[in-house]
């Protein structure tokens, strides 16, 4: 079965730091599994979303996406990798503001081949394939031309979800995407991204500081002040 | 969509800001393309106006101003020379020809030149192109006016038409020569020159026109008619100066120092070119002054435009990690920016050119008839193109200096800009 996250013996610490920021021995999460990453501020948690995304990498430990070793892999072949088999979720303001609706999600399709050639197969266009997941998402498709600015947030994060699915990438990653929605979006929210990614058997990596939300997950790993991860299950 | 159709996107989204730094960029380049081809095209239309006279004979005066008022029709004789003088120089063996000139009247603003049909043979403009005929003939009476182009045409003149020459060379003069009307007879072919813009008359003319005038004014109860003015000698006391052609070339130089040596009369004598060439010495400083200044605005322009792209760059971090993300590699979000700066500097060239040859074509309207000069619209010449070629590799260089500054952010950024 092939793991869509693994890490060994993480250490992370930025120039200067004496103690590691993070110390993670080892957490493996299978292909489609989900997982829901917790801590307070300055836990790490962002560094650790840019180690999965290799835009880090760690100064010893390997993390490993899909199998491969990406932390040991040069800055090229990482970004390839991101571009191909990440979709990636912010805590807000994902939408570039000179696309449109529609243009936003089809934007990882058109900067990656591998994406393009799954959406193609899967829709025919990129537009139906856009038009697809927009309608997945419950964004109404009398927004899907308007610019970004029209949309709620809430609806924002959704075109952004929207976005992280096309071209069914292996992992999708979310960056607190909550934490601008109120408590009636965050449940929508939280109930059409877990089920999309899981139709797609997409593995769902999830960071937030709220820890109501893990109920939604299948594991669970808690960075806490001592910069000591704790895996449960 | 690629990196290309993205930055377009993007700086659509900007286009205010876009636009204006466009503008920015692009009427400095137009001030510098402008300024060198006004000085290319003063230079040649002031070369191409006399060609194939060896020499110009007036009274005692600076060169430059002899050069001035004989050819170009600017500023005013001071001192004549005498008609036996002018015989003198007529007789010389070396010299092959002569073409008196009488300045000193005008009409409707035009200046009205005495000369005699010689002129129409011997005068050249441009590479030795002669005068030639459009309309009508050359001189016959006394009483005859032989129109520059532009004269006709601003005017509405046509042959046969009668007009009446103006006394002094103000536009509304009024002491008019109108007992003694002058018809048209001809009208030259445009020549690109201060030819354009005159009326040339008999020598004769201008001397029965001023029968009855003494020291430029007119003698009161003294009336000659037009008719008995022609039973008079109607032959010359003075010109204004002559154009002089050599047998051969080699005796210029000899004969001009003659000329100034000359001992019944003080002269001076000019080569045009050479006289031409002290001008450009004189108006080069200038020129160069001009040039640097327009250097320095095409400088402080792209400055601006760095300044701008630099300026945006703290809000754009959002829109780099968002690229970031979606698998953009830090040497992009650099390409990005070199992309945008040299953006600006195509865009900007473009529309430089554009404004400047519009600017051209406008200003030459009323630069030809007000001071002679033909502005051209054309291609820059080649140690322009050369410096513009330049200026647009500096323009994607310089985008080096924000794309460095946002390749250092994006790396310090990764996914987690806040703002």
């Amino acid at each position: 079965m092939t793991q869509a996250l693994s890490i060994d013996s993480l250490r992370f610490n930025w120039p200067g730091q004496q103690a590691p920021l993070l110390r993670i021995e080892a957490l493996t999460l299978t292909q489609g599994d989900s997982l829901f990453v917790q801590g307070a501020s300055g836990s790490g948690k962002s560094t650790l979303l840019n180690l999965m995304a290799g835009v880090l990498v760690p100064q010893a430990g390997e993390i490993r996406l899909l199998d491969q070793p990406i932390s040991r892999q040069r800055g090229k072949a990482r970004d390839r990798f991101r571009a191909d088999h990440i979709g990636y979720i912010f805590q807000q303001f994902n939408l570039l503001p000179y696309l449109s609706v529609q243009g936003n999600v089809m934007l990882p399709a058109r900067l990656s081949r591998l994406r393009r050639q799954r959406a193609l197969d899967q829709h025919q266009t990129l537009e139906s394939a856009a038009a697809h997941w927009l309608s997945r998402l419950n964004i109404p498709e009398s927004l899907w031309s308007r610019p970004v600015s029209a949309l709620s947030v809430g609806q924002q994060q959704r075109v952004a979800s929207a976005r992280a699915l096309i071209g069914s990438p292996e992992l999708v990653i979310a960056d607190e995407p909550t934490s601008a929605l109120d408590q009636d979006n965050v449940d929508n929210f939280m109930k059409v991204l877990t089920e999309q990614c899981r139709s797609i058997g997409s593995s769902l990596v999830f960071v937030s500081h709220d820890r109501h939300l893990a109920a939604w997950f299948d594991q669970h790993l808690t960075l806490d002040a001592a910069r000591n991860a704790e895996v449960a299950s | 969509m690629n990196w290309l159709s993205l930055a377009l996107h993007s700086l659509w989204n900007r286009r205010a800001t876009a636009i204006l730094t466009v503008f920015m960029v692009a009427l400095s380049l137009c001030m510098l393309l402008t300024v060198d081809r006004v000085r290319q095209d003063t230079r040649s239309s002031f070369a191409n106006t006399l060609s194939g006279t060896d020499l110009i004979v007036g009274g005692r005066t600076g060169g430059l101003n002899l050069l001035l008022y004989t050819v170009f029709r600017i500023g005013n004789a001071t001192n004549n020379i005498s008609w036996q003088t002018y015989q003198d120089i007529r007789a010389n063996d070396a010299v092959a020809w002569t073409v008196p000139i009488s300045l000193g009247d005008s009409h409707q603003g035009f200046r009205v030149l005495g000369t005699t049909n010689d002129y129409f043979d011997h005068y050249q403009y441009g590479r030795k192109q002669p005068l030639e005929l459009a309309e009508g003939r050359a001189f016959e009476g006394v009483y005859e006016a032989v129109l520059g182009a532009e004269v006709a045409e601003t005017l509405g003149y046509e042959p046969g038409r009668e007009i009446v020459v103006s006394h002094g060379l103000g536009r509304t003069s009024f002491e008019n020569h109108d007992d003694k009307p002058f018809t048209v007879v001809g009208i030259l072919e445009p020549t690109g020159t201060p030819v354009d813009r005159t009326l040339h008359v008999p020598l004769e003319g201008i001397t029965a026109m001023h029968v009855d005038w003494q020291a430029g004014v007119k003698v009161p109860g003294l009336n000659i008619s037009a008719d008995e003015a022609l039973e008079r000698d109607l032959t010359p006391e003075s010109i204004t100066a002559t154009l002089v052609g050599m047998k051969s070339r080699i005796q210029t130089f000899q004969f001009q120092r003659r000329i100034n040596e000359y001992r019944q009369e003080p002269l001076s004598a000019i080569i045009p070119g050479a006289t031409l060439q002290q001008l450009w010495q004189m108006i080069a400083i200038a020129e160069n002054a001009l040039i640097a200044v327009s250097a320095m605005v095409v400088v402080t322009g792209m400055m601006g435009m760095v300044t701008v792209i630099l300026a945006g760059l703290n809000e754009r971090r959002r829109e780099m990690a968002i690229l970031r993300a979606l698998g953009a590699r830090p040497p992009h979000i650099l390409g990005l920016l070199v992309l945008e700066s040299g953006f600006y500097g195509v865009i900007g060239l473009v529309l430089g050119l554009a404004v400047h040859w519009g600017l051209m074509a406008v200003a030459g309207l009323w630069v030809q008839p007000a001071y002679g000069i033909e502005l051209t619209v054309g291609w820059p010449e080649p140690t322009l193109l050369i410096a513009l070629a330049v200026f647009l590799t500096i323009s994607f260089l310089v985008g080096l200096v924000p794309g460095w500054k946002a390749y250092r952010q994006s790396l310090s950024d990764g996914l987690t800009a806040r703002t």
